[in-house]
């Protein structure tokens, strides 16, 4: 017998754990300000997310989450973007703290 | 289709999503917009003509939008190709490149590409009054130095600043082209060394920083909210649903009546007699049996057009990505889907909103298995004629649970065959979900009357003619050969109109096609049927009526057809419509493709007759195979 929470611990893990963890995009709750780290520039998507602005150096805002977490609304250079929850995990990124 | 008479100059209008290039198009172009398909592709190609105010007549391509020349999408790679003149087109002699002042950074990213490929580039800096509003100044001049090109501040929605737009795309002879020298796969350094330059010139151009509105965030607090969002969405589909499925009806009797009356009025004004049969039995309602979807289509399309306007479209499809991924689509297929069961031909028209391609080929594959209005006549007839109305669990009987079973049915099976294809032959490769978000804005009317106009006119003139010819076929091998007058006159007069259908190519096909039928259970009469509303299902009934000599003016109500249909006997006396063939019928109407208007949008959409065939072949092979699993399913459950 497979434990139930053994699942449910399954399924909240991404696929692969980048080692050490680094805090992603996907880790921050709604509200929370953060500072792009780095991102997977060596794939299309990666290039793709640079391209309209999410680049190293940017800040971006996470605005909210559609039902079931996914996608996730980022805010970034003054525009809304969604993107789902897989990529947003390839994101790195670092904390800041609101000037509040 | 590009023309190669062509010498009117042509200027391509380039931008990312959401820069209003389209409302900017519009006002352009105005009723000359002509909407089509790039050849060989789903990717909608719209072009258009424009007289400059020096008298010259110049050609505008609306490109699609695209937001870096390092194309991920389809859209994007047409894009490029046709900017770099690589594709079979002229390429172009000027490049509008629309940005919108209240996204200023992130559109200015596919302008300083645009920059490097050796053509003319003008900047439409549109959306001016909403930057205002927001409080937001631009220099325009300042752009136009730290850039390096003219730049027109201008709004697309008001037509401020368009007399100097036109006089900039005026002067175009007077800046010579250079060599291409944008270099393709642009490494993450290249990127960011573009976005340092375009920090640099916003930065001189204007002193604040672009803000998502107030009201936005106020409205996506509720409309993306994780509980309320999907209820609203849910009451929003609801409405659109509901008017297609009851407000196109008043409409739809009416075209129907007019060409009834038309026909009518054609055979007593030339008399009995095979020109007057032509027109009344199949151009007349050939063209009827197309125009009657025209409201559907029209009211639909002022729903996708509003919801796309106000900026809720990209809202609906991020609350329904979840959802969707799990047959490997994306949110932005939900509400094509969901509008399919009133009509499939609105619904794969609603498609162009899905940039993915080979999500959007996914998308109109199966949306023909989605119940559609049209199924309900047959499956009203074989029900009532059929289904005993048992009561069951007090509130229902056998009969609605019948047609619930139909509907989930066809649900069930558009969703399953969407997660074979594309996981199959339709896998995406390398597009990850990105919605954009824009703000929300009240819809314009230009742009909801020219879409309803557009797609009104190319549904009626491209799919028109597929479906027209379609009908004269059947027509055709319905009446000849003739069957002998002398012998007709000697029969009732009900039964003359069976006699000629027994007799025609039709009736000859029907016959040749028993034996294949016959797996299913279905005598010749019902493959006669089956065969006459492979343009539109809903012929079933009448055509029953005919073989079955109940007249032609039978409906699914008519009592006399749903006795016929129980009273009905093989030549050796048994019944033919036994409950396992009756069950049959009905997974037979559930998932072939009977629908000729269908198969020619799909031929229009997808640009060929690739598509069309294999969905029709699919289709058949599904409902042939389903319909022959449950006879004889229920046949050994002893039913």
């Amino acid at each position: 017998m497979v434990s139930g929470t053994g699942i449910s611990e399954a399924f909240k893990q991404p696929a692969v754990q980048p080692f050490p963890r680094h805090l992603t995009l996907a880790d921050i709750p709604v509200g929370g300000k953060v500072l792009i780290e780095s991102l997977p520039d060596r794939t299309a998507f990666g290039r793709r997310l640079m391209e309209i602005g999410l680049l190293p150096g940017n800040e971006a805002k996470v605005m909210g989450r559609a039902p079931l977490r996914d996608p996730i609304q980022v805010c970034v250079l003054g525009a809304l973007i969604a993107i789902r929850r897989s990529d947003a995990l390839t994101v790195h990124v670092s904390p800041l703290s609101d000037a509040r | 289709m590009p023309a190669e008479t062509d010498i009117e100059p042509l200027i391509a209008l380039a931008g990312s999503p959401n820069t209003g290039k389209t409302t900017l198009f519009n006002r352009l172009t105005g009723l000359s917009r002509k909407v089509g398909n790039f050849p060989g592709v789903t990717v909608a190609r719209s072009e258009g003509g424009l007289r400059l105010p020096d008298g010259t007549s110049v050609r505008l391509l609306d490109l699609p939008g695209a937001y870096s020349l390092q194309a991920l999408s389809p859209e994007e790679r047409i894009a490029r190709q046709i900017l770099r003149g690589e594709s079979g087109e002229t390429r172009p002699d000027l490049i509008v490149a629309v940005v919108a002042a209240t996204q200023l950074s992130r559109n200015l990213f596919l302008v300083t590409q645009l920059k490097e490929l050796g053509i003319p580039v003008v900047v439409a800096l549109n959306m001016v009054d909403e930057a205002r509003s927001e409080g937001l100044q631009i220099r325009a001049e300042r752009l136009q130095e730290e850039l390096g090109l003219p730049v027109a501040p201008c709004s697309a929605r008001t037509g401020e600043g368009f007399d100097e737009l036109l006089r900039l795309i005026g002067d175009r002879g007077r800046w010579p082209r250079l060599p291409d020298t944008w270099q393709d796969s642009e490494a993450p350094d290249r990127i960011a060394e573009r976005y340092r330059d375009i920090r640099r010139i916003v930065g001189r151009s204007t002193a604040q920083r672009h803000q998502v509105p107030h009201s936005t965030l106020i409205l996506d607090r509720i409309l993306t909210h994780a509980v309320a969002g999907p209820l609203i969405f849910f009451g929003v589909m609801a409405l659109v649903f509901q008017s297609i499925f009851t407000w196109s009806g008043p409409a739809m009797d009416l075209i129907t009546a007019g060409f009834d009356r038309l026909s009518a009025a054609v055979l007593t004004l030339l008399g009995e007699g095979s020109l007057s049969d032509l027109l009344a039995g199949g151009v007349i309602a050939g063209v009827g049996s197309v125009l009657v979807f025209l409201p559907q289509i029209l009211l639909l399309f002022l729903f996708i057009s509003l919801l796309e306007e106000s900026g809720y479209m990209a809202r609906a499809a991020y609350l329904m990505d979840r959802l969707m991924r799990g047959v490997g689509l994306s949110g932005k297929s939900f509400l094509p889907l969901m509008s399919s069961a009133a009509c499939a031909i609105p619904g794969i028209m609603a498609t162009r909103t899905i940039e993915d391609a080979r999500d959007r080929l996914a998308t109109i594959l199966v949306a023909p298995l989605i119940t559609c209005s049209a199924r309900l006549p047959v499956y009203a007839l074989i029900i009532h004629a059929f289904i005993p109305a048992t009561p069951v669990w007090g509130v229902f009987d056998y009969r609605g649970l019948t047609l619930l079973t139909l509907y989930l049915g066809g649900i069930t099976s558009a969703f399953t065959m969407a997660f074979i294809f594309k996981r199959t032959f339709l896998k995406s490769k390398g597009t990850p979900l990105l919605i954009e978000m824009p703000s929300y804005r009240t819809p314009h009317w230009r742009n909801v009357g020219l879409e309803l106009w557009t797609h009104g006119r190319s549904f009626v003139e491209r799919a028109g003619s597929v479906i027209l010819a379609i009908c004269i076929l059947l027509w055709f091998l319905g009446a000849y050969p003739k069957a002998d007058p002398l012998a007709l006159r000697s029969l009732p007069p009900g039964e003359r109109a069976a006699a000629q259908i027994e007799q025609s190519l039709l009736g000859g096909i029907g016959r040749a096609i028993e034996p294949a039928l016959r797996p299913l259970g279905f005598d010749w009469k019902v493959g006669i049927g089956v065969l006459s509303s492979l343009a539109a299902r809903e012929v079933f009934v009448g055509t029953m009526g005919v073989v079955y000599g109940v007249g032609k003016e039978s409906d699914e109500n008519s009592e006399t057809l749903q006795e016929k249909f129980q009273n009905a006997r093989r030549p050796d006396g048994s019944k033919v419509f036994t409950f396992p063939v009756v069950l049959a019928l009905l997974t037979f109407y559930m998932l072939a493709c009977q629908c000729a208007a269908t198969l020619g949008v799909v031929r229009r959409e997808t640009g060929g007759w690739r598509w069309p065939i294999f969905l029709f072949a699919y289709m058949s092979a599904l409902a042939y195979a389903a319909a022959f699993l449950v006879r004889a399913g229920a046949t050994l459950a002893g039913w």
